[in-house]
């Protein structure tokens, strides 16, 4: 079943341009099925509480593979099917916990629009913050579609 | 200024040297081999990634969709890559919990056993940057490769507690030995148990 997509094209973009903020709930659920049913990362500081107290944290936190793929899925979601991540390049700072009503606020800003081997690009500064700080700070790039 | 010297207070001396860095720098820049995957690329490890991310991009779950894309088929998410290169769950347990790493030949694992002995047993990861290259698709078979590219010389004071940080270089091809993607990992390996609870209250 063919679903309705919206792209965005790289003519109507500009640099300093805003993306709408999304938020994601952090909850103990998403940190363990990111982990080991979406990324298969089997590491118990992201699905074993005891085991991450062990280590020093307070709590299971969110693996690096999670936090890049809610990212990356908030700018293609953002940019539509049509668009192509090229790059991530993320820090982590404080962690994703699953305290009580905590979630990452996503963003991200056009920073660079530029053509090369014959791909309209676009270079963004992303970050995700939580109720600690901020959880991400990173840089993206993506292909989008053109109208020609 | 003979007097007032008597009211500067020396510095604490220079730090003691932790660990020594002769016993890791000869794993600088060596590389694993390219190791098999626990299985191919499939349809359903897709979409477990797409229902946990809340991403509804047709061209990774609807074939029609798809089909008439430039691909010619569903792709997987770019992000998805390293998905089938890490440890199952017998190897990741055996590696975090009882410290019995796999591939034990592979220069990053020796690294981290002469950190995991020297008390250096927990473990991070700060940063990657991955450059997608080409598409993933059901049925690939994603081989990858690690290079250990640096480890700090000295010890560095995180929240964590005291570590060394670990940049390794992962190669990912498919079956076709075609580069998929190319990527730079961070990992902070550190003393636990340093309870930092208190660090993240409020």
């Amino acid at each position: 079943m063919a679903q309705e997509v919206k792209n965005v094209y790289w003519e109507d973009v500009e640099v300093g341009q805003d993306l709408p903020e999304k938020s994601r709930a952090i909850d103990t659920t998403l940190i363990v099925s990111g982990a080991i049913w979406a990324s298969h990362d089997f590491m118990p500081v992201h699905h074993a509480r005891d085991f991450a107290q062990e280590k020093g944290a307070p709590d299971v936190f969110m693996n690096i593979l999670t936090s890049n793929g809610l990212m990356a899925a908030y700018l293609e979601q953002w940019a539509g099917s049509e668009a192509e991540l090229k790059k991530m390049n993320i820090g982590l700072q404080v962690p994703n916990f699953p305290t009580a009503g905590n979630k990452m606020a996503m963003n991200a800003r056009i920073t660079k629009k530029y053509e090369e081997s014959g791909d309209h690009l676009i270079e963004l500064d992303i970050s995700g913050d939580n109720n600690l700080g901020p959880h991400i700070v990173g840089t993206a790039v993506m292909a989008l579609p053109t109208k020609g | 200024m003979g007097k007032e010297n008597d009211r500067i207070k020396p510095f604490s001396g220079p730090p003691e040297e932790t660990l020594d860095y002769s016993k890791l720098e000869g794993f600088i820049g060596k590389s694993s081999p390219f190791h098999e995957p626990h299985d191919e690329v499939t349809r359903s490890d897709i979409r477990h990634w797409c229902e946990v991310m809340q991403d509804p991009n047709p061209m990774y779950t609807d074939e029609e969709y798809a089909k008439k894309s430039k691909y010619g088929g569903i792709i997987a998410p770019p992000a998805m890559v390293q998905t089938w290169s890490l440890d199952d769950m017998h190897d990741a347990l055996q590696r975090f919990v009882h410290g019995n790493q796999p591939f034990k030949e592979d220069p990053h694992n020796q690294l981290f056993d002469v950190l995991d002995s020297e008390g250096y047993n927990g473990v991070v990861a700060t940063a990657q940057e991955q450059t997608y290259l080409r598409p993933i698709k059901p049925g690939d078979v994603i081989r990858g490769k690690i290079t250990l590219a640096r480890v700090s010389k000295y010890d560095h004071f995180t929240r964590q507690g005291i570590g060394r940080y670990v940049d390794i270089l992962y190669t990912f091809v498919n079956q076709h030995d075609e580069e998929i993607c190319v990527e730079s990992f961070r990992v902070l390996k550190y003393k636990p148990p340093m309870d930092t609870r208190r660090l993240y209250e409020g």
